[in-house]
């Protein structure tokens, strides 16, 4: 049986009475790139912990490689690798030794092609030079890069970044890409990212999860999300009266109208044809003075969902009981 | 290779060079009560006329001994206690417990680890102490045969008189049988650092609970209380400077303390691989 | 790297209760037990016994009632030479004779009512008394069983209530009994009242028992303690009656006999089976 290489499947997280996940429910598979995204406090670390085998669900069912991570906990490490923010190291050590240890872990022993490869890595993340150095002189984006320099080595089949950017300069982040992708289209890696960089998530990943308050309130690729924003946008001008006659005999003609502010009226993008718009205009006397679609920004488009999330009623999810982790 | 990784963490930590240096001015300091001690002891009392004391009974080895009594008894087992709570505490205060688990370790292999690591620390400290405590003996005041009597400290309840080779055989048993004592607070304060998340939280609720038990086990009022604290067999290794050295009472309070510890050890172990990384 | 098991941390159970079972029950590590056995013609036995009792803060001294029941002990344990403490006079000791049998001797150290005595039945003894500046007095005696050499000897009751009038007590017969000329084989006997029992009392020191320990050090520095190890010998659990003696003697048996205190009384007798170095 196949299994994708993450399952998460109605997962639910509670903290005493808090609700930090609300039976979320998510796959990646290999050759994937998923962003997780969400103000703070919206699940994501939680989530993060549960994949690392950290934290177990309270119910619900979440498996990497087909494994239930809290209780297999080092046999998924064998294949993934985690990269917490903020980045903890041991300060005493140099990020020579600290790669060294931590290959050495996984592989019992570290030879002459393992040391070669931590050269190797510690150059693409820009720390050759520093190798030596104790990570106690550090500033906070060169752990970032031992944290990425140390999540690739050796290359695992899942990756799990959080907030890999943090810290890092445009450059670095520009890398950062760079890397993930050869990862992803050269090694099959999945990778789990949690962001808060939108432009780094519209560039980079296939599909977006967007956490709100521990529930899921999006699940797909960025562009759906983008197209869900989209809108058409109108402005009408005339009396106070013209216009309110147009908008009405555009609902009697039975399109939908989301929004209408001082002559602008926004719709659902295809709801109207601009002929239509303004042979309807002209029947009530006003003038349609602009007629566009409107397409937003990934970060507007997200800050758009999560006021809408906002707004609603709080949602039954958080409430759900779903199957317990046993029983997935 | 976690072995290699931990022992390297240890010997960068500065810990080592903290106990080292604390525990010879720690002697440095008993050497100068020593001297007042016996000054007072033996420059003769009017009121109170016959007494034991005199000039010959004291030596490098009697420093030695009493030296250790102290250290063992007050100031290694805050040692103990520190090295017991860095190891997970100060691990999960760091965020480091993350990346540890974030590789393929089994988490008994990490508690394992980390115990074995914190043992040989600890019991380097006890023999570091110890062969100070007989350098500055010997250097300061000089060896000789080692002459023991009942008092305040309880160092024997009869007479001893073991010669200065006999005497360093019981020093050099006194080691493993007080590493074996301080293995209680040791382990004591493992398990309380898998509950507490601060390292110097763990510190000091393990030397509090240790220094509560000690006194407990030494006030009469609680005498019924004794057989149950692990405090009560701390001094065991007296037994050891012993003409005639009472082996079944050695072991059995040997087996005591080592009962207290693998029953906290165990009750570490069990909070350690259970409990979730917030 | 398998799933989460429990098997280590039963093992660490499992430890524990093995550790447990050897330090606590397995086997019985306490020295705190003496029995005496019969008779050895080639050893001396000598018995010390506090036979006062317990009454108002003071104590009583020993009572008519306990007499039969101190003979019938002292006959079974069949001893050559018997120092006794809180004998009320002269006429108690004659009437605790009486019950032990006519060839029994003793002598009674003046004082009050609650004095030194000793008693003895086959060989010679000669006796003083040494003043030690109280209502108390010890008794010196040169004791020669049928058959060995001559002894020195001295029987005290020390003081129960001051450590540091213990101290010179037992400090001034020590040294009487060193300074002693005749016998060479010394022996010092009796009720010292000096708590030293430090293997149960592990307790945070008073003053008293600092001036205890010196005291008993001072004693143990030139004598042998020969009981030592073997336990109480009054209530409640306090080991206060010694019987030490110099190089020349050499105890093959030593200990309180314990369970012999009835009703009030409240030490159980000392008992040394004593060899004669180079004999």
């Amino acid at each position: 049986m196949n299994h994708a290489i993450l399952e998460v499947d109605g997962a639910v997280r509670r903290f005493g009475k808090r609700i930090a996940l609300a039976g979320v429910s998510l796959n990646l598979d290999s050759r994937k790139i998923l962003a997780l995204v969400g103000p703070n406090g919206s699940g994501k670390t939680t989530l993060l912990k549960i994949l690392a085998g950290f934290l177990k669900p309270t119910s619900g069912c979440v498996r990497v490689f087909g494994m239930d991570p809290f209780a297999f906990r080092a046999r998924v490490m064998v294949d993934a690798r985690f990269a917490f923010a903020p980045p903890a190291w041991y300060p005493q050590l140099t990020a020579r030794e600290t790669l060294t240890f931590l290959v050495g872990i996984g592989n019992g022993a570290v030879d002459r092609t393992d040391r070669a490869r931590i050269s190797h890595v510690l150059d693409s993340v820009g720390l050759l030079e520093r190798a030596d150095d104790r990570v106690r002189v550090f500033s906070f984006g060169m752990r970032q890069r031992l944290a990425l320099a140390q999540a690739i080595l050796p290359t695992p089949k899942l990756l799990v970044l959080d907030e890999p950017t943090d810290g890092l300069d445009p450059l670095a982040i520009l890398e950062l890409r760079a890397v993930l992708r050869r990862l992803r289209d050269e090694h099959g890696v999945a990778i789990l990212l949690s962001s808060h960089l939108m432009t780094e998530v519209e560039h980079l990943v296939d599909t977006m999860a967007v956490l709100h308050e521990g529930s899921l309130i999006f699940n797909g690729p960025p562009t759906e999300l983008l197209r869900d924003g989209q809108c058409l946008r109108l402005a009408l001008d005339g009396t106070t009266d013209v216009v309110a006659r147009t908008i009405a005999l555009m609902r009697e003609e039975g399109v939908v109208v989301a929004h209408q502010e001082n002559g602008y009226v926004t719709m659902p993008v295809g709801s109207i044809t601009l002929a239509h718009a303004g042979k309807l205009a002209d029947r009530c006397g006003a003038v349609l003075k602009e007629f566009h679609e409107q397409r937003p920004t990934l970060e507007a488009a997200l800050l758009d969902r999560l006021r809408t999330a906002r707004e609603r009623p709080p949602s039954s999810s958080g409430s759900t009981t779903p199957s317990r982790t046993d029983e997935c | 290779m976690l072995m290699r990784f931990e022992m390297l963490k240890l010997s960068r930590s500065g810990r080592p060079v903290v106990a080292a240096v604390s525990l010879a001015l720690f002697l440095v300091l008993m050497l100068v009560g020593f001297y007042t001690y016996a000054q007072n002891e033996t420059g003769g009392q009017v009121d109170f006329r016959y007494t034991f004391e005199n000039r010959s009974y004291f030596n490098g080895l009697t420093f030695a001994i009493y030296a250790f009594y102290f250290g063992v008894a007050m100031l290694l087992p805050v040692f103990a206690a520190i090295e017991g709570g860095s190891q997970i505490a100060a691990e999960t205060a760091a965020g480091t417990i993350h990346t540890l688990l974030a590789r393929p370790l089994s988490r008994p292999k990490i508690f394992l680890t980390k115990l074995a690591v914190a043992v040989i620390f600890l019991a380097l400290a006890v023999g570091f102490f110890l062969l100070i405590a007989l350098l500055i003996g010997l250097l300061a005041v000089g060896w000789g045969d080692l002459n023991l009597y009942p008092g305040v400290l309880q160092m024997t309840s009869r007479p001893q008189h073991l010669t200065q080779s006999e005497a360093l055989v019981a020093f050099a048993m006194a080691w493993p049988a007080a590493t074996i004592t301080l293995l209680a607070p040791l382990t004591l304060s493992f398990l309380v650092s898998t509950w507490v998340r601060n390292p110097v939280n763990a510190v000091g609720v393990s030397v509090s609970v240790y220094l509560v038990l000690y006194v407990i086990a030494e006030v009469h009022f609680f005498r019924d209380l004794r057989p149950f604290l692990f405090t009560s067999y701390g001094s065991y290794w007296r037994g050891l400077f012993r003409s005639d050295v009472y082996w079944p009472g050695v072991l059995q309070d040997a087996c005591k303390l080592l009962a207290f510890s693998m029953f906290f050890l165990a009750l570490a172990y069990r909070r350690f691989s259970r409990r979730e990384e917030t | 790297m398998s799933r989460t098991t429990h098997v280590d941390e039963y093992a660490l159970f499992a430890l524990s209760v093995v550790f447990a079972t050897i330090g606590f029950g397995w086997f019985d590590s306490s020295t705190d037990s003496y029995t005496p056995g019969p008779r050895d013609a080639s050893t001396l036995r000598v018995v010390s016994w506090n036979v006062g009792g317990k009454g108002d803060a003071a104590g009583q001294p020993l009572s008519g009632a306990w007499i039969p029941h101190v003979a019938e002990t002292l006959r079974q344990l069949d001893p050559d030479l018997v120092f006794l403490q809180e004998i009320q006079g002269r006429v108690q000791l004659y009437s605790l004779r009486k019950h032990l049998g006519e060839d029994w001797k003793g002598s009674v150290a003046p004082g009050g009512d609650r004095r030194v005595a000793v008693l003895f039945r086959h060989g010679t003894l000669r006796r003083w008394h040494l003043t030690m500046g109280s209502d108390r007095s010890a008794m010196v005696v040169e004791f020669q069983a049928e058959g060995f050499p001559p002894l020195a000897a001295i029987g005290l009751h020390a003081n129960a209530f001051s450590a540091k009038r213990r101290n010179r007590e037992v400090g001034r017969a020590l040294e009487h009994l060193q300074s002693h000329t005749g016998p060479t084989a010394k022996l010092l006997a009796g009720d010292f009242n000096l708590d030293l029992d430090l293997g149960k009392r592990r307790d945070l020191f008073s003053n008293d028992d600092y001036l205890d320990v010196e005291t008993y050090n001072f004693v143990t520095g030139k004598f042998f303690d020969v009981g030592v190890g073997t336990g109480s010998t009054a209530e409640p659990d306090r080991r206060l009656d010694y019987i030490f003696t110099n190089a020349e003697l050499a105890a093959e048996n030593a200990g309180p006999w314990k369970g012999q205190r009835i009703d009030a009384m409240d030490h159980d007798p000392v008992i040394a089976d004593l060899r004669f170095i180079g004999r």
